[in-house]
């Protein structure tokens, strides 16, 4: 497959789309053959832009192209055996190889493979149909969650706002109200790292981190509302069915996204409240919350370590219950006086 | 048979237990049973919080609810009956404290409490098609940081 | 009528239930029914709120806050189905499953009472009606239960007797599909099975009786359609029984391209080793004119007629199924008028235009059709 690229990088080398971008901190190149392919790819990923530092290896090299702009298709046959379980996932299919090296995933009219050996990640896509929100706003989300795994970050479903430098993690399942709650905090100021997926980085020394994976956010029409300085700019080139527009928050709030965060507090949110209010969460409810969200929700589904982690993120660092009353506006003061109120973590 | 009496209180331990609208849901967390109880129950379950005894109990449901204390105790005692054995509530030696009931809700009329059962919860869950999960995609070789 | 119809699963998920309703719902709405459906969240990423040909879609995360025992969320969301059953104030609701989303039917249901249309899509867990069950008690609570089939209705009156006087049985739908029937091929023959790939459907089975078919007729091919966990197994048997060659895995297929998948074949196999509630699969060859094998599981002896429009054989019988092939392999000309008389009777019995009559009887009374069981 890595032959196919190359041969699609020779076809268009001027539609080859090339940059190095930090995932948690570990260098990544994505190169893309296929003007309008790489374009929207690159573009949830713009805020981990890094400079590249020879003479270290990427942590993952990946590279797609457009099939029928390059006119090279994709050489892989995912039903040649090599690929020995397959399972019905996320709208798509899932597949890997007996030894789990190889992990693929087949989704409308894309391909792509992760090799857990080299550290690639391949994929093809035929040209034509659009991209779906989910594969425009949070590209190659399923074989990252492995990749991410695979270096002891889970995928949370959760957003991840911070205000300076302090991280504020809100798991929630979707229609809770987490996406325009971030969206929010970055309208009001604060740093945006996460509507929907958020990695959850342990460490002896730093505690836990929490890492942006993809700059956008997706909202529903009605809330998107809410917004009327940048509710213009939403892009709505997905599935017309889907109807949930893809901000690009790097562009709408220069500066104030970030790549990683100390996590600082858990917020259990609830939205429609008649006022703003904070109390303490307990930490089974803050579990509850988290479990409910992740551990069903991330494809492929994370396992016992993840609980794990969880349960010691549940005791080192406060949950609070935020309920917000209809005055977004009373979102980045209460984000504040939960930070105040949370003490820093024990150092280990 | 429950006495007029006896106190008691949520299993707090093995139960998670909330009102949602006048309506009790609650989990026996040992094996996922869930269990619901309509407004009437439900009542009852708060003031077994609160810390009434059972005959406290049937007077103030029976003037709530307009019903006859007789009939309120002959369902009271079935209703009590069920809920230890299911293991949602214990007995206490001492009443403890009395707290502060919530208020009830007007206009409610009476029904004989019933407590629904969900045993089969966690065989309904199971099967809905599952999701692979990372554990599926294990690989040994993996290269470590 | 204003209707909110209550379903685990609804499109793009691909199976039996959700295609039927994604086609019955718009029909009824298109006979001024005012319908709203309540589903479960069972893809990452799919949106609370959608609509399809004019049905309003909302979606809700049961399974998850179930499985985690998030009490929490449990209540916030029957509050959200509160207010979602008060806003839309249904005068029925018609419940197409006795999952575990139900909970929050019920939970909702003291406060916004209404009579209920149960439809079973498939036969009852045997040990799983009694009254300390979810299952039961919602099965219970029903003002009407509609099966698909008799043989899902069968299965009802054993197991709950007590309901039998308030069901009935009204079929699945479909009318032939725009693409006309094309000749059967007869250099080579193909045989197609298609469906989920799983050890339920039998597909193994079919593997098995191929390789006898081949013996004497060797130029047939085998086409397998659909995807599953049962796939690579299926693959490997194909190659120990060495018809590796014969076989060809087509993958999933869209429902749309159904009928052109149909036209490729000369008979179509439902070998299932499980009570099929109905066989669409069935209902869809017959309507492309294709005789069908097909085993004597569930409503499948009802979709077949034996000897008219297909053959029908014993579970679990690779030998039986071989023969069964042969037979047909060997006979165009008997294979022929069972392909027609299957698309005959197909548009006769199960005609689209008297399932939607037959459910808008069904919402107007919350009584039986005419096809009401005794």
């Amino acid at each position: 497959m890595t032959l196919a690229f190359a041969q699609a990088e020779a076809q268009c080398g001027d539609a080859l789309n090339e940059a190095t971008y930090g995932f948690a901190g570990r260098p990544v190149t994505l190169g893309v053959v296929g003007r309008i392919l790489g374009h929207r790819t690159h573009s949830a990923f713009t805020h981990l832009r890094a400079t590249p530092t020879l003479p270290d290896c990427p942590s993952l090299t990946i590279e797609l192209w457009d099939a029928g702009e390059t006119g090279v298709g994709c050489p892989f046959d995912e039903e040649s055996g090599d690929f020995e379980r397959r399972w019905l996932a996320a709208g798509g299919i899932l597949s890997s190889s007996a030894d789990g090296r190889y992990v693929g995933f087949r989704y409308q009219a894309s391909l792509t493979v992760l090799d857990r050996e080299t550290q690639r990640i391949l994929g093809c896509r035929r040209s034509g149909s659009p991209l779906s929100t989910g594969e425009y706003s949070k590209p190659l989300v399923h074989l990252l969650s492995v990749w991410y795994h695979d270096r002891n970050v889970q995928l949370l479903h959760a957003g991840l706002v911070a205000r300076d430098g302090a991280g504020v993690l809100i798991p929630g399942e979707s229609g809770t109200g987490k996406s325009t709650t971030c969206v929010a905090a970055a309208a009001q100021g604060l740093e945006f790292l996460a509507d929907d997926f958020a990695g959850l980085e342990h460490s002896n020394g730093s505690g836990f981190q929490g890492h942006s994976v993809f700059g956008t956010a997706c909202l529903r029409r009605p809330d998107l509302d809410r917004f009327p300085d940048i509710r213009g700019r939403a892009v709505d080139d997905g599935i017309p069915e889907e109807d949930k527009p893809i901000l690009f928050l790097p562009e709408l709030y220069p500066g104030r996204v970030r790549a990683s965060v100390r996590m600082r507090a858990l917020v259990l949110l609830r939205v429609g409240a008649e006022r703003t209010e904070i109390r303490r969460a307990s930490r089974p409810d803050a579990l509850r919350r988290f479990a409910a969200s992740t551990l069903h929700t991330v494809v492929p589904r994370p396992g016992r370590t993840a609980l794990e982690r969880l349960t010691a993120l549940v005791e080192q660092v406060p949950a609070w219950w935020l309920s917000l009353g209809p005055e977004l506006l009373d979102l980045a003061p209460a984000i504040a006086r939960i930070l105040e109120s949370s003490s820093a973590p024990d150092e280990a | 048979m429950a006495e007029p009496h006896e106190f008691f209180s949520p299993n707090q331990a093995d139960v998670a237990a909330k009102v949602i609208d006048r309506e009790l849901i609650a989990i026996r967390l040992l094996d996922g049973t869930y269990y619901s109880l309509e407004p009437v129950g439900t009542r009852v379950w708060q003031l077994i919080e609160a810390g009434q005894n059972v005959g406290s109990i049937v007077q103030t449901v029976a003037a709530e609810f307009g019903a006859s204390v007789e009939q309120v105790a002959a369902d009271l005692r079935n209703l009590v009956d069920e809920l230890l054995s299911e293991g949602l509530i214990v007995r206490r030696d001492d009443p403890g404290r009395t707290a502060e009931a919530p208020l009830a809700a007007s206009g409610e009329r009476y029904l004989a409490p019933r407590l629904n059962i969900y045993r089969d919860m966690g065989n309904l869950l199971a099967l809905d098609p599952p999701t692979p999960g990372i554990d599926d995609l294990l690989y040994r070789d993996r290269k470590r940081e | 009528m204003r209707v909110l119809c209550w379903t685990d699963w609804f499109l793009p998920s691909i199976g039996g239930v959700e295609v039927f309703l994604a086609r019955l719902l718009p029909a009824l709405a298109g006979r001024n029914h005012d319908i709203t459906v309540v589903a479960g969240h069972h893809q990452a990423g799919l949106p609370d709120v959608t609509e399809h040909e004019g049905v309003t879609i909302c979606r809700f995360g049961f399974h998850p806050l179930l499985a985690a025992n998030d009490l929490d969320g449990v209540g916030e969301t029957v509050a959200r189905i509160v207010c979602l059953k008060e806003r839309v104030a249904p005068e029925l609701i018609h419940l197409n499953t006795l999952g575990p989303s139900v909970l929050f039917h019920l939970q909702s249901a003291v406060r916004c009472p209404a009579p209920v249309l149960l439809t079973l899509h498939s036969p009852l867990m045997r040990d799983a009606v009694g009254p300390g069950t979810l299952y039961g008690r919602a099965l219970r609570s029903a003002s009407w239960i509609n099966c698909n089939s008799h043989a899902v209705h069968s299965d009802l009156v054993r197991h709950v007797p007590e309901v039998a006087r308030r069901s009935s049985v009204v079929y699945y739908g479909m009318d032939p599909p725009p693409l006309s029937p094309a000749v059967r091929p007869a250099e080579p023959p193909v045989v197609l099975g298609y469906g989920r790939l799983v050890t339920d459907k039998g597909f193994d089975l079919l593997l098995l009786a191929f390789a006898a078919v081949l013996r004497h007729f060797p130029r047939t091919r085998l086409v397998l359609a659909g995807e599953g966990e049962a796939r690579p197994a299926l693959e490997r048997l194909a190659g120990s029984l060495s018809i590796r060659e014969a076989v060809e895995f087509v993958g999933p297929v869209r429902p749309a391209d159904v009928p052109a998948l149909l036209n490729r074949a000369s008979v179509v196999v439902v070998p299932s080793r499980w009570d099929e509630p109905f066989g669409l699969v069935a209902l869809e060859a017959a309507l492309m004119q294709r005789p069908v094998v097909a085993a004597r599981a569930g409503g499948l002896v009802e979709a077949v007629e034996h000897e008219r429009t297909g053959l029908l054989i014993e579970k679990e019988n690779p030998a039986e199924l071989s023969e069964a092939l042969i037979r047909l392999l060997a006979d165009s000309g008997a294979a022929d008028r069972m392909g027609v008389a299957a698309r005959t009777r197909a548009i006769e019995r199960f005609g689209w235009a008297r399932c939607v009559d037959a459910y808008e009887r069904l919402y107007h009374f919350g009584l039986a059709s005419e096809d009401r069981y005794g």
